[in-house]
């Protein structure tokens, strides 16, 4: 789901370049030092997920994780996807270049959005966390939708019918995001609590 | 009158073979036409064919290059090994400046 060249007036385009430059100097400013090591890996996953395609009839849509990108990695997450989009622009022609600052908006504020629900409703048992997971790795492909619709109406589509066709040609990347979501905040959850922000009275007391 | 009744069997053959030839030649006249006509579907026919079996070549080469197409378009393992090596390189960079900041602070504190 990459706009490609030559879609989008020029005016949103540079307006989105111009949004997606301030919203990753604001991710560089918040992001720890220590946390880089966490963001390379999300940020390489991200740029290696959307080769997975699922067949839909004639053609097929492939899988992006805003939501999972949001959840892991909270304030840093536009950084980590704006550098995934770059670099899929540059070595597989994901998308033009013109439209970069577009995608990086399209698909880097759901993955905000997303992780501040996250971290918003997670509860702090492992049935919240997975619950509260599935629901933002949906709610991330839906606002992906979202805002590719609305970056089309400036482009000069009919919003409604634009917004039905994209989501239900996601419906299948919905489900299988969610799930992905689910199983692998559950995952994490029993195994390296820290890498989602779950900190047990055992490590505060060393 | 022997002498003139003599040459009339010759003058007879001559004509018979004189009206031979002429109706020969008419009859031949004929068939030339017909195989004029012949020819000219013949070879439409055959050009027919020719068309056709160049526009089913042409079709099997279109096919095989949008396949082309489609396997070249996908991106290959050396763009993905790529990619991944260009992102942990940018943030191994950008961590070992954060690293060595934080041990330059660590140092000056224990000065």
């Amino acid at each position: 789901m990459h706009i490609s060249d030559g879609v989008l007036p020029i005016q949103v385009s540079i307006a989105a370049y111009g949004a997606s430059i301030g919203i990753i100097g604001l991710s560089v400013y918040k992001t720890k030092g220590e946390d880089i090591p966490k963001i390379a890996v999300v940020t390489a996953s991200f740029f290696v997920a959307s080769l997975l395609h699922i067949p839909l009839g004639p053609t097929s849509v492939h899988l992006l994780i805003p939501g999972l990108v949001g959840i892991l990695l909270y304030n840093s997450a536009f950084l980590a996807i704006a550098l995934g989009l770059v670099l899929q622009c540059i070595l597989f022609q994901f998308g033009g270049i013109t439209a970069l600052g577009a995608n990086a908006i399209m698909m880097g504020i759901p993955a905000l959005i997303c992780g501040w629900i996250f971290k918003l409703l997670k509860g702090s048992k492992i049935i919240s966390h997975t619950v509260v997971a599935a629901f933002c790795g949906g709610l991330g492909v839906i606002l992906s939708t979202l805002f590719l619709s609305l970056l089309l109406f400036t482009g000069g589509e009919n919003f409604i019918g634009v917004a039905k066709l994209a989501i239900v040609a996601h419906m299948p990347v919905l489900i299988i995001e969610s799930i992905i979501s689910a199983f692998t905040i559950s995952f994490l959850y029993k195994v390296k609590p820290e890498l989602i922000g779950v900190y047990k009275i055992e490590d505060i007391y060393e | 009158m022997n002498h003139k009744l003599k040459n009339t069997p010759i003058i007879l053959l001559i004509l018979v073979l004189i009206f031979f030839f002429n109706t020969a030649a008419i009859v031949l006249a004929e068939e030339n036409d017909t195989k004029e006509q012949i020819s000219i579907d013949s070879v439409l026919k055959l050009l027919n064919n020719q068309n056709n079996d160049i526009s089913k070549e042409l079709r099997q080469i279109k096919r095989e290059i949008m396949s082309l197409k489609s396997v070249l378009d996908k991106p290959r393992l050396t763009e993905i090994l790529g990619g991944i090596g260009y992102i942990l390189g940018i943030f191994g960079i950008a961590f070992y400046v954060y690293a060595k900041k934080t041990l330059n602070e660590n140092s000056q504190r224990k000065l």
